[in-house]
């Protein structure tokens, strides 16, 4: 088992590097900051100066290896726009957007396991239709069209519910169910086709021939199991609802860190947008890792080397 | 040892980063507005704040440090300038009570006594002093330095009197003392550059509250303006990007002012009676131009003439903008001084129009066309549609929509190939503001070279009395005219969305000002 956290943390340091040459030189490929950070009407000149100013008129080699110094002592430069270091920045942010995802994760965990598991109990049933439907319904719905149209019922025209921005725990409704709809229902149907396998395995007939009650015999020993294939895809979940709130952040004005970095990249504000993308893959590396290891204290068969 | 101690204050940096996103989750909605806005934090019986929603949030509230309107709009009711643009664009007293010209370069300004900041210190000729050369100092490098270039010192005279001497005669200088916010000397002396931009105070109707980035900028009445106290008590700006959560915003009463409202919205929004649409001509005029110095078919006036008469722009003003724009026929609005009414815009005539295509000797090359895309209101489309229009007379235009940033990048480096579109917002109402850099010879986005029109425009920039720089600048625009340098202009509309309980008129150079603003309920 250490070796094996050892190894991993190997592979992850691996792709840190590569996240990072990958930004780098990806932000260097959309066009020249300095012209959009200089006054409309600078001289040539004053543009010069900003450029030899801001260090964007050395080799980009050289650019590289010095960003890479710094990173490696945690520095990722300043932000060009605020002027303030760009990793502090998306910290800032990191809680609007963290709160958020957090609170559309429990949300799809706290709806989709008992819908999941009456689905596939009552296989056939009205409830496993009524399942069925929301699955699809939620899977194939545009986040942003389901965010304006909570958005119109609830803010609008039943004015129950801020239509946006961050306030009170109110506030939170809306974006949380707008960002967890599609994840709910993923984990809804792999919960239900993974609990129909396990249902019909021999364990569970020798737990029921026990005589144990029907209760026990779901949420204690079938739930456990099919819970290990849920384990996966929150994990792989919990990245893409960090990374996809940009759209929600933006209909909801929510002031998270999607919403800084879109208007980083329109500002081509490299080192904003560089710190971000370092920090969803490192958040990203973590999240894999720690489902890997969850593997294991969920289902003992499974064991590292 | 050094490398090291940087080191542990890095690594002390980012523990405390960590422990502030997780404070940040546990502690998040710490203040308490209901979805009817409603002030849970100031208290019952007190007047709820008055919310404005702007795009973004402002990048800096250092006055010397923007170059944008967002971060001006707030600064604006926390600051006061020297000279004040009022509702007409006319320039009245501000912190300065009278100003004239003691000869060609040199200024005099008699200041407004008895002005307190808002942390009590008494205004003076010290605080104009900092305000302007910390701007004019290369060192700082200031975005609003091109403001004010031409000045090369302020003396202060009394605590009452300076003079501000230019480089050269230069007219519009209180134009341009009209849109700069007057910092204290003292309390930039005491705290320093990074806390002024954090913690802005100066002698406006509003003091400044608390900013919590990409959320919300806090004001609170200053009960001392000298000009009197302001009816709205609180005020907050947030910025919300996206249109349509803005407009919810304001219906649902969350907010009562709301900027950029798209066109296609007005008609509904209309009907609703929670909401007020109000709008004003804009400071924003967009203009398609030529690039007539690369020679070629483009620099063929003829050629030009017959593209500007196949354009029916009012179509496009009605179809396209949806209204939102009024036909110009020079880059100036009536509003700026120098702007020649005289001047007509080159009427819609396809039959004309045909004729001097053929007569100009096009053969059909191909002529590129670059537009951006979301920066003004329907500018792809318009492109669109301009260029659907010269096709029709058999123009072979070809299109080319560019990310804004490379789209600046083209228009600096005059790069442009044929026609182009670019916005140009002169906010000093001098015509000098337009013609020097859009349309003179040496003019930074200028792609037209005419030495009369060049002549005129430099002689009136360094003339003193008014009358003749009218006259030059009327003869400069009738020759611009005559060489069609641009195929069409037209003046944005600035649409804003309000509540039922604001009265708030807005202002054609976009300034959002709460002093003026009432409470009808």
């Amino acid at each position: 088992m250490g070796r094996y956290v050892v190894k991993r943390l190997g592979h992850a340091a691996l792709v840190l590097v590569g996240v990072t040459l990958f930004s780098f030189f990806l932000t260097r490929m959309t066009g020249d900051p300095v012209r959009l950070m200089a006054p409309l009407d600078a001289t040539e000149e004053e543009v010069e100066l900003l450029r030899t100013q801001l260090g964007f008129n050395r080799p980009l080699h050289v650019q590289f290896l010095d960003y890479f110094r710094g990173v490696l002592v945690l520095d990722f430069g300043d932000s060009l726009r605020h002027g303030e270091p760009a990793m502090l920045l998306v910290f800032e942010r990191m809680p609007a957007t963290l709160s958020l995802s957090f609170t559309a994760l429990l949300l799809a965990v706290a709806v989709a396991v008992p819908i999941g598991v009456v689905s596939a109990t009552r296989r056939g049933g009205l409830l496993d239709a009524l399942g069925t439907l929301l699955a699809l319904l939620g899977q194939s719905m545009p986040v942003y069209w389901l965010g304006i149209l909570l958005i119109i019922v609830f803010g609008v025209q039943l004015r129950w519910l801020p239509a946006g921005g961050r306030t009170d725990w109110t506030s939170y409704i809306l974006p949380a169910v707008t960002l967890a709809a599609y994840t709910c229902t993923s984990i809804m149907r792999i919960l239900r086709s993974s609990m129909l396998g396990v249902l019909g395995q021999d364990f569970i007939r020798t737990a029921r021939a026990k005589g144990l009650g029907e209760r026990t015999v779901v949420y204690r020993h079938a739930l456990r199991n099919a819970l290990l294939p849920v384990v996966t895809v929150v994990g792989l979940q919990l990245g893409s609802l960090l990374s996809g709130s940009v759209i929600t952040e933006t209909i909801f004005a929510w002031p998270g860190v999607g919403r800084f970095v879109v208007q980083a990249i329109f500002n081509r504000d490299f080192f904003v947008v560089q710190a971000a993308v370092f920090l969803f893959a490192l958040v990203i590396v973590a999240i894999n890792l720690a489902t890997d290891l969850l593997y294991s204290l969920l289902d003992p068969r499974i064991r590292y080397a | 040892m050094q490398h090291h101690r940087a080191l542990w204050m890095r690594a002390a940096a980012w523990v405390s980063a960590v422990a502030l996103v997780l404070a940040g989750c546990a502690g998040a909605g710490r203040s308490s507005r209901g979805p009817d806005g409603g002030a849970g934090s100031s208290g019952a019986g007190a007047q709820r704040p008055v919310v404005v929603l702007q795009g973004v949030d402002a990048t800096t509230l250092d006055p010397a440090g923007h170059a944008e309107t967002p971060a001006y709009n707030i600064l604006n009711n926390i600051y006061d300038t020297l000279i004040y643009r009022n509702h007409e664009m006319k320039l009245e007293p501000g912190l300065a009570t009278e100003w004239r010209t003691l000869n060609d370069t040199t200024w005099e300004l008699k200041l407004r006594q008895g002005v307190k900041f808002h942390n009590g210190d008494t205004f003076n000729a010290a605080d104009v002093k900092a305000t302007i050369e910390r701007i004019i100092d290369p060192a700082e490098a200031s975005p609003r330095r091109n403001n004010l270039s031409a000045i090369q010192e302020v003396k202060i005279i009394d605590d009452y009197t300076v003079h501000i001497i230019t480089s050269a005669p230069y007219p519009i200088l209180p134009n341009r003392l009209a849109s700069e916010h007057v910092i204290s000397a003292e309390y930039l002396a005491e705290h320093g550059k990074e806390y002024l931009a954090a913690n802005p105070m100066g002698t406006g109707p509003y003091k400044f509250v608390r900013w919590v980035k990409q959320e919300e900028v806090v004001l609170e009445a200053n009960p001392d303006y000298w000009r009197g106290a302001p009816q709205i008590q609180q005020v907050i700006f947030r910025p919300v990007p996206e249109a349509a959560t803005r407009i919810s915003q304001i219906q649902t009463g969350q907010a009562d002012i709301a900027v950029n409202i798209p066109a296609n919205q007005v008609e509904a929004l209309r009907n609703d009676p929670s909401v007020k649409i109000v709008d004003v001509p804009s400071v924003r005029v967009i203009y398609v131009a030529f690039q007539t110095r690369k020679g070629g078919i483009v620099g063929n006036p003829t050629f030009r003439r017959a593209l500007a008469h196949a354009i029916d722009a009012r179509s496009l003003i009605d179809n396209v903008l949806m209204g939102a724009g009024y036909h110009m026929a020079t880059a100036l609005t009536p509003q700026h001084f120098g702007f020649d009414p005289s001047i007509q815009p080159y009427p819609y005539d396809p039959d004309l129009a045909r004729r001097l295509l053929a007569e100009s000797g096009y053969q059909g090359e191909e002529i590129q066309f670059d537009t951006p895309s979301g920066r003004y209101a329907m500018d792809k489309e318009m492109a669109e549609a301009i260029a659907g229009q010269l096709q029709k007379i058999g123009v072979n235009v070809k299109l080319q929509v560019n990310e804004w940033g490379n789209h600046v990048g083209l228009m600096t480096s005059r790069e442009q190939k044929g026609i182009y579109m670019l916005g140009w917002g002169n906010a000093t109402w001098d015509a000098d503001g337009t013609l020097s850099p859009l349309l003179s010879g040496d003019g930074a986005f200028s792609s037209h070279e005419s030495p009369v029109s060049d002549e005129l425009i430099l002689k009136a920039r360094s003339t003193m009395d008014q009358a003749e720089r009218e006259r030059l600048y009327h003869q400069a625009l009738r020759q611009l005219h005559e060489d069609v340098a641009h195929l069409i202009d037209w003046q944005q509309k600035d649409i804003y969305a309000t509540s039922t309980r604001i009265e708030w008129t807005p202002r054609s150079d976009e300034e959002i000002n709460l002093v003026s603003a009432r409470l009808v309920q």
